[in-house]
């Protein structure tokens, strides 16, 4: 027993200076998670407040008249979030790449799903995506990193039915199998919806919810606000980098009406041209545009490991998109790594060195990215001050993770290409058509 | 009666003839040594290095005024800034603390026979006091109350940065042409509906009363302004541009600028803007200079050639 | 094939399709949602519009498949070099369309550059556009800009390129390049020095400058190249500037337009691709069709009078994106002759404006209306 408790405690992460056991997938358990959560959360936040400052018709917008906030909606999608019976195996919640204790993602690069059975037993599975924060996504105008779905109810639904993520087949009946007879959740959907569990209405209470997971208490806005010592200096400069030579605030916009960090659009920074096959898979997808190919090949292209790389193309067939992915938010950055679609940057010095050397080139480049000859203090300054924007509720646990960061990226900077950040040789200078590589390769 | 007052305007026009004299060989207009010749674009009449300027500026000659006094220590971008080198830098008081210079003041007032006994403003509107040049002011040790006049001289300046900047290129003319015949400048309003009114207006009736001389100088000064910012919207060199771009290169003739419709949500920015905040914004990021504050001459000039070559069109902040 | 998709232009009708079935996507699942959308795919690429890696000349032009094939060439055109330390943007811009094109299969018979290597005319400058354009794969030919010859008058380009005035047949099209930015002597009256003379006409709302002509001489030699042509031969004709009157307060302008077309007007099949204007343009006069080409430098605003009807302006560009509005493209030659103009906008949808547009007058295949206005 003793030896357990070890063990738990060596393979926990902190997070407010607690130890935290592990479930399933590497997720805290959803008891434990929701304890943490009713810890952070005032009454008034977990009501679905309006938090204040942003415009009301803005904040508004985005919630459907058919799923109007009410405290049985909430109740009803936080006990589904948590809900591991909506997983073909029962291990799989919201929860579990959702995970409150480890910044609403799963810090993983990509996500962990049910297992596969196979004849040798089960096998993990994993997906292709990083999973993206649920904090403050109310204010997102699409879901995914490819921004496939509309608004969070209908992208609710979508991992459910993930033969990766929680491995359920594509019939209602299935879906509800495990938790139509459960007479607290018929009591609960009643109250809230006014009709038989279904489905949807799962997609909308879960949203309802997860609408109330706001965490914009950060250092930043009270520096913001007034308080001359809530950041540090270099963070401060790095605000001004932020919205001068970084060029950050044209993608990652941030206003008091939307201060996720966010412009809700889709931008190729060349992360996918990292893959050594990404020039095949763009002439797979040319050619299969040009050839007209059955909706069955597309479908299997679409959810196979190569073909996601192309991320917004996908959606809207157009070429400009190829590679594209949306801008994720800024907010709670500290804590939610690593980062991009595909999680395979592991630092915010690594981010940065990124868009310092203006990304990978490629031939569907964003041409808004390019090599901004920042100094290393500079880029110090941007990371401390991505850092200052982690809510305070979370302030220990992002402390941890900057020291964790800060001893992976002074032991190695992969993204780092300092002849090409500071302009001496051009982004497409030794660049060949047919040969998309890793910028850093020389 | 008579007699008195026959003596009085004797004395009078002897008086004021001397004044005239006086003024005629002190007079900063007619000795003034102005730079003539062609503006070419490749001529950069940019800051130069203030010792020549003060070099030149001999005791025996008028206050020198530099050819677009812009740049670093210019209130422009630095609120704190001096006047710039230009001002006679004789008085040794101007090295402890130079924004004791008295500036806009005519060289005449200024003696720079003996330099140790220059009269120095430390206070605005007190009486010049006469300090030795080795004489540390101990009167003001930490300089703290000059410091503050200078601030209160910032202020009025900067609450009226027009009123100086005006000054800047006052003293030439062919620059004005010179522009007008590169780059075209859209007309400036049709005032002679004031003229038709006021020519009602009896005689001697100040007050609203305008004749077409002022409508012409309303005219040339505005003008001036607008070309002054045609000028420097075409010159990558006065822009500070550090590759080589200039504003023209975009927007010919401002167009594409859309001055009339600020403030809206500038989406470069992430914020809402106003037409300065995107000139900056541009100014930055394709021309890799350094923006300018608000009241940096250079920005009002730009601004003024910018809204002046979106006359006529409607107003209707927020478009996109 | 459904007759009525002619009349309406190949991409609208996809635009169409695709917005009506997205409207019904929020009760869709994943799967339901790709799978729809890949009926949406496949509909485009039936359409043979989607991609433009892709050569489908005959069916977008709709003529009858004769024994001859059609063929195309890409170009690149106005990069305004200046020297990499001086400005990085510029070089790594053209540099992007370099690789642009050798990414083209199958490679394209010839690479056309449209004028406006240099910026301002340095032999420094024609010499790293030399160097970045010897990357290409398929032979280059190029045309020279205002801005390459103002400088010394066309010195360096004439050692690193060649006589600006060149003509060659190709397939069974006669393709030929006249030097169409001559101005009247505005700098000797002035005393101006080169560098002085080259800012003058670098500067595109500079009115010291005097209107581009072709001139007497090079109407001349064009005459005397066109003679043995037949009526019926197709012609395409590169000049840097437009060979119409456009806007003379920016030199979008020709001021011999007149006595071009007159000598050009007999051709049943003749094309103008021009340079200099850095933006969408289709004009038609006469049996003469008129295209503009992209920049890779920057795009220029639209005139704010004098752009032909039959164009439909691009997309106004985003600053932020210095490659917004600029581009490269494609000229398509269908068998007979016509040409299919397709401008490939970095980060936008390309835009394919085809020989029957400009043919039914605007009518017919109309190309893709973008959703902002121009400027």
């Amino acid at each position: 027993m003793g030896l357990l408790t070890l063990l738990l405690f060596l393979s926990a992460d902190n997070l407010m200076g607690q130890v935290i056991p592990k479930g399933p997938h590497g997720a805290a358990p959803e008891a434990y998670q929701m304890e943490v959560l009713k810890s952070v959360q005032t009454e008034e936040e977990a009501s679905g407040q309006i938090p204040p400052g942003i415009s009301p018709k803005y904040w508004n917008f985005n919630i459907p008249k058919e799923n109007e906030m009410s405290p049985e909606r909430i109740a009803l999608g936080k006990k589904l979030y948590f809900e591991p019976r909506l997983s073909i195996d029962g291990t799989v919640s919201c929860a579990t790449c959702h995970d409150i204790t480890r910044g609403f993602g799963d810090a993983l690069p990509v996500s962990e799903g049910v297992d596969k059975p196979t004849a040798q037993g089960a096998v993990k599975q994993f997906g292709t995506r990083n999973a993206p924060t649920v904090m403050n996504i109310t204010l997102l105008h699409s879901m995914f990193w490819d921004g496939r779905s509309p608004g969070i109810e209908h992208q609710a639904m979508q991992p459910i039915i993930n033969p990766i993520e929680m491995g359920m087949p594509e019939q209602e009946k299935t879906i509800l199998a495990k938790i139509k007879d459960d007479p607290e959740y018929q009591k609960m959907f009643k109250a809230a919806y006014g009709r038989e569990i279904n489905y949807k209405d799962i997609g909308n209470a879960i949203a309802a919810f997860e609408r109330t997971l706001i965490f914009m208490d950060n250092p930043f806005f009270r520096y913001l606000q007034g308080d001359e010592d809530a950041i540090s200096e270099d963070a401060k400069a790095g605000w001004i980098l932020f919205n001068r030579e970084g060029r950050c605030s044209s993608c990652h916009q941030i206003s008091p009406s939307n201060p996720l960090g966010t412009d809700n659009k889709f931008h190729n920074i060349g992360i996918s041209a990292y893959h050594g096959n990404f020039d095949e898979l763009v002439k797979k997808a040319k050619k299969a545009l040009a050839e007209g190919i059955s909706e069955a090949k597309l479908d299997e292209l679409a959810l196979s490991t190569d073909m996601g790389e192309l991320g917004r193309f996908l959606i809207t067939g157009n070429e400009s998109d190829m590679a594209a992915f949306r801008t994720p938010m800024i907010l709670n950055a500290g804590i939610t790594g690593p980062y991009m679609h595909d999680g395979s940057v592991a630092t915010l010095w690594d981010v940065v060195d990124h868009y310092n050397k203006g990304g990978v080139p490629n031939l569907y480049l964003d041409g808004g990215i390019e090599p901004l000859d920042l100094t290393e203090e500079e880029v110090g300054q941007i990371v401390a001050f991505l850092f200052s924007l982690t809510d305070v509720r979370f302030a220990d646990y992002n402390d941890r993770i900057m020291e964790q960061q800060k001893k992976l990226a002074a032991k190695n900077r992969p993204d780092r290409n300092e002849e090409v950040a500071s302009r001496k040789v051009l982004l497409f200078e030794n660049f060949k058509a047919g040969k998309t590589m890793k910028g850093t390769e020389k | 009666m008579k007699k008195f007052k026959i003596k009085i305007s004797m004395m009078g026009i002897a008086v004021f003839a001397v004044l005239v004299l006086l003024g005629f060989a002190f007079c900063p207009i007619s000795r003034l040594e102005a730079q003539n010749g062609t503006i070419s674009t490749e001529q950069t009449p940019a800051v130069q290095a203030p010792a020549p300027a003060a070099a030149q500026n001999a005791p025996s000659q008028p206050l020198q005024r530099r050819f677009f006094n812009w740049g670093p220590g210019r209130w422009g971008g630095n609120l704190r800034g001096t006047r710039p080198s230009s001002a006679p830098q004789s008085a040794p008081a101007a090295a402890q603390n130079p924004s004791a210079v008295p500036y806009n003041v005519p060289a005449a007032s200024i003696s720079t026979e003996d330099r140790s006994e220059s009269p120095v403003l430390i206070a605005a509107g007190t009486a010049p006091k006469t300090v030795a040049a080795d004489e540390p002011q101990t009167a003001d040790p930490k300089g703290t109350e000059a410091q503050k006049d200078s601030e209160e001289k910032d202020l009025q300046k900067n609450a009226f940065p027009g009123s100086f900047a005006q000054w800047d290129n006052a003293f030439h003319y062919s620059w004005v042409e010179e522009e007008k015949e590169r780059h075209q400048i859209k007309p400036h309003a049709d005032n002679k509906a004031v003229v038709k009114i006021t020519k009602s207006q009896k005689d001697g009736h100040t007050y609203g009363n305008y004749t077409e001389a002022d409508l012409l100088l309303w005219q040339e000064e505005t003008e001036r302004l607008v070309v002054e910012g045609s000028l420097i919207f075409h010159n990558a060199d006065l822009l500070g541009s550090t590759n080589a771009t200039s504003c023209d290169m975009c927007h010919p003739d401002a167009e594409g600028t859309h001055a009339e419709t600020y403030p809206k949500y500038q989406v470069q920015l992430g914020r809402v803007a106003l037409l300065r905040d995107m000139a900056n914004w541009c100014l930055k990021n394709p021309c890799r200079a350094e923006p300018m504050s608000g009241d940096d001459p250079r920005m009002r000039a730009l601004e003024a050639y910018m809204q002046a070559q979106r006359t006529g069109k409607i107003m209707k902040y927020g478009k996109h | 094939m459904n007759t009525t998709y002619r009349k309406q232009n190949l991409e609208q009708q996809t635009e169409n399709d695709r917005k009506s079935f997205f409207r019904s996507l929020e009760n869709l699942d994943r799967r339901s949602f790709m799978k729809v959308a890949a009926a949406s795919f496949g509909a485009a690429s039936v359409l043979g519009l989607a991609d433009h890696g892709m050569f489908q000349p005959i069916r977008i032009t709709g003529a009858e498949q004769g024994k001859k094939e059609g063929f195309r060439i890409a170009y690149i055109s106005d990069s305004h070099l200046y020297v990499k330390e001086k400005n990085d943007r510029f070089a790594n811009a053209l540099m992007r369309a370099v690789q642009d094109v050798n990414a083209m299969d199958p490679q394209p018979d010839f690479v056309f550059y449209g004028g406006d290597l240099a910026q301002l005319g340095q032999p420094d400058e024609l010499q790293l556009g030399a160097d970045i354009l010897k990357d290409l794969k398929a032979p280059l030919k190029i045309m020279v800009g205002e801005h390459d010859w103002y400088f010394d008058m066309g010195e360096k380009w004439r050692s690193l390129f060649g006589e600006p005035n060149w003509s060659f047949d190709h397939k069974g099209v006669h393709f030929v390049c006249i030097m169409s930015v001559l101005e009247e002597d505005f700098w000797t009256p002035r005393g101006m020095n080169p560098l002085q003379r080259m800012q003058t006409v670098a500067g595109l709302d500079n009115h010291v400058q005097k209107p581009f002509t072709v001139g007497e001489k090079t109407r001349k030699w064009l005459a005397d190249d066109l003679a043995k042509c037949k009526d019926d031969q197709p012609i395409v004709l590169f000049s840097h500037s437009p060979l119409y009157k456009l806007y003379k307060n920016w030199n979008f302008w020709t001021d011999d337009a007149e006595e071009v077309q007159k000598i050009i007007g007999r051709f049943k099949k003749i094309t103008v691709i021009h340079g200099h204007t850095h933006q969408i343009l289709t004009n038609r006069i006469g049996n003469i069709h008129f295209h503009g080409l992209l920049s890779t430098a920057w795009p220029w605003p639209y005139a704010p009078q004098g752009t032909p009807e039959l164009t439909i302006p691009m997309n106004r560009p985003d600053p932020f994106n210095s490659n917004d509005g600029c581009g490269d493209g494609e000229i398509r030659l269908s068998p007979e002759g016509l040409v299919d103009k397709v401008y490939k906008l970095w980060n936008r949808k390309s835009i394919l404006v085809p020989a029957a547009y400009l043919a039914s007058e605007g009518e017919d295949q109309r190309p893709l209306r973008p959703n902002l206005p121009s400027y």
